[in-house]
């Protein structure tokens, strides 16, 4: 702990006050943006002309009383203030409405697939961070090298690959073509119960992989190229030229004063990646029919499940705004400048 | 100046390459009429060139419905192109605007503007499209532009309060101020200048990031209604047919993909000529 000597020397009674307060001002803020969000998406989705029922009615053609019964039923018939008024309301019991196409409360639609998406996610950040974060590093240490070179085509390329379609070619050729890994859902419906424990956690894990593979493989390009710029500010900095000014050698230059330095905007990433590796989850839970929150508004689209397009919003919100507290609250641990001041 | 960035923007040979992928996608979208080989939604023979392999013929084989590829990936850059260009500009607008309101208004207004951001940047940006989106029965060019444009300001905006505030702690801010230089006169000649090189950067690499977000978009089935042909689409709709035939999956991707590549090559050379430290 190389910066220890330059802390103001807190006494424990006040610094637990600081992190109190620090921890409250941060959850205050986080159920603000979530009530704004459930405001936003609130109106946005009513900007669309008709009603949920009459856009549901091309496909199925709901005679003119069933549909008003329809609307009465979800009180869709309402003054829109008392509707707004009436889903706050909800949304604070944690109802978030009721699914049309699965004839069930959204909440619970929801809850059973966020496990799913969670593990995607999770696995696909970890590709992320683990290979993203040291090729950037090591580009940024070599910059202008042809390690460099290559590695900066390479992640730039991942960077603009669409996610979908990636996981579409990775499909065909190590699903279909090669016959490795499966290519769609989470298990196998036909032989998975019929597994021993560790067979159904082996099915899991094979269909893990393309989905996973194929979300982390862009999430890497991004991270390097933000790491190797961020590892590029910290190699001009004064206190590396004073390390090797000391005659360190260039190993322990790296390892103990650039990288600690250069991994703290990383964290920053770790929150501010998560609602891009959402979007993407929806479009990998999509193409590999992977039974997480993307795949249900990929199927709520379909089915025009008015209120399960606005709870995944809300969820997945929620799930971001709390991604960045882990975030802050990392940040505080690992970086004494940012901590407030007493 | 100008020539001098150009200049320097185009130095390295990656650049260049970039730099000419993009002029040749701009011209064949704009030309697509005369240049493509056949009509994209014509059906031209749905028993004898039914998922044609890729020929002399047809350089990027046929679809299901025995349309040519390669013609419809040429019209589909038209569509990529120009929603990504205009919705791009669009959010720079408003960027702009906003950033400028927040800065100079300060207070209440800021503090507004600025948790709007943050609530706005909370839900992951395809499902916030959704949300907005899902429910049209149909999408056209201008709603999708508005749409995208709209939802995509929000980093101009931060950038340009963040100048804003530090132009204001400048001492010659307090004197222009007092000496009665009105407002205007202060952005265009202390903010505008000083984001402009960023704001260019931020344009170029977000053009990239639009085509992503649209062809993701389509991919989902929310886009321009069919039969117009758009990469997204086309790629969603190769599902049930790659395994016979590739080609039907992975042109279109192709072609997202080279473009996303040139707009992002060419955006972090303009990085680089604005900011020589950065490299």
């Amino acid at each position: 702990m190389a910066g220890r000597s330059s802390e103001p020397p807190y006494p424990g009674r006040h610094r637990q006050q600081l992190v109190a307060r620090f921890l409250a001002l941060r959850l205050i803020h986080a159920i603000a943006i979530v009530f704004l969000v459930a405001t936003l998406t609130f109106f946005l989705i009513r900007m669309a002309p008709g009603d949920p029922i009459i856009t549901r009615s091309e496909a199925l053609s709901v005679p003119p009383e069933v549909r008003a019964q329809l609307l009465e039923n979800f009180g869709l018939d309402r003054p829109l203030v008392e509707q707004y008024l009436r889903y706050l309301g909800n949304l604070a019991t944690g109802d978030l409405g009721y699914s049309f196409s699965e004839n069930r409360p959204v909440t619970t639609a929801i809850m059973e697939r966020i496990p799913n998406t969670l593990i995607l996610a999770g696995l696909g950040m970890l590709l992320a961070f683990g290979i993203g974060v040291p090729v950037g590093a090591i580009q940024g240490w070599r910059s202008g090298s042809k390690t460099d070179n290559a590695l900066t085509v390479t992640s730039l390329v991942l960077y603009s690959l669409p996610v979908f379609w990636l996981g579409i070619m990775l499909q065909l050729a190590f699903g279909l073509g090669l016959g490795l890994f499966p290519v769609s859902g989470a298990i196998d419906p036909v032989i998975h119960d019929g597994l021993s424990t560790f067979g159904r956690l082996w099915d899991r894990i094979r269909h893990l992989v393309l989905p996973a593979a194929t979300l982390g493989a862009v999430g890497a390009g991004a991270l390097a190229r933000f790491q190797r710029s961020a590892t590029l500010e910290t190699v001009v900095q004064d206190f590396i030229r004073t390390a090797r000014g000391k005659g360190l050698t260039e190993q322990l230059i790296l390892f103990r004063h650039a990288l600690r330095a250069a991994l703290l905007p990383s964290i920053t990433l770790f929150g501010l990646t998560f609602p891009a590796l959402l979007s993407g989850a929806v479009l990998v839970e999509t193409v590999f029919s992977w039974p997480g929150i993307g795949r249900l508004i990929y199927d709520s689209i379909a089915a025009r499940d008015y209120f399960v397009v606005t709870g995944t919003a809300i969820v997945s919100a929620i799930m971001v705004v709390l991604g960045n507290l882990v975030a802050d609250v990392l940040y505080w641990v690992a970086d004494p400048r940012t901590r407030p001041a007493s | 100046m100008t020539r001098d960035l150009i200049t320097r923007t185009l130095h390295s040979r990656r650049a260049k390459v970039a730099f000419f992928v993009v002029s040749t996608l701009a011209l064949g979208a704009l030309l697509a009429p005369v240049i493509t080989p056949h009509d994209p939604i014509a059906q031209l023979d749905l028993v004898g060139l039914k998922l044609a392999a890729p020929s002399w013929q047809h350089w990027f084989g046929t679809d299901d419905l025995s349309r040519d590829l390669l013609s419809r990936i040429v019209y589909g850059a038209r569509i990529s192109l120009a929603v990504a260009a205009l919705s791009v500009a669009l959010s720079i607008t408003c960027g702009t605007l906003v950033g400028l309101a927040a800065g100079l208004a300060g207070g209440a207004v800021d503090a507004l503007l600025m948790r709007l951001v943050d609530a706005l940047l909370a839900v992951p940006r395809l499902i916030l499209l959704v949300v907005i989106l899902a429910f049209w029965p149909q999408i056209s060019l201008p709603l999708l532009v508005l749409v995208l444009g709209v939802t995509s300001w929000f980093d101009t905006s931060r950038l340009v309060r963040a100048e804003v505030l530090l132009v204001r702690e400048r001492p010659f801010y307090a004197a222009a101020v007092s000496a009665g230089t009105s407002t205007g006169r202060l952005v265009r000649n202390h903010v505008l200048p000083n984001v402009a090189g960023p704001i260019i950067v931020a344009a170029t690499l977000g053009i990239g990031q639009i085509i992503l977000v649209e062809a993701g978009l389509s991919f989902l089935g929310i886009g321009i209604a069919r039969p117009t042909p758009s990469w997204g689409r086309m790629i969603a709709d190769s599902q049930e047919i790659m395994v016979s035939a590739w080609w039907t999956a992975a042109f279109p991707g192709l072609a997202i993909v080279v473009t996303v590549v040139a707009f992002s090559v060419l955006g972090d050379a303009l990085r680089d000529a604005l900011d020589p430290k950065a490299s």
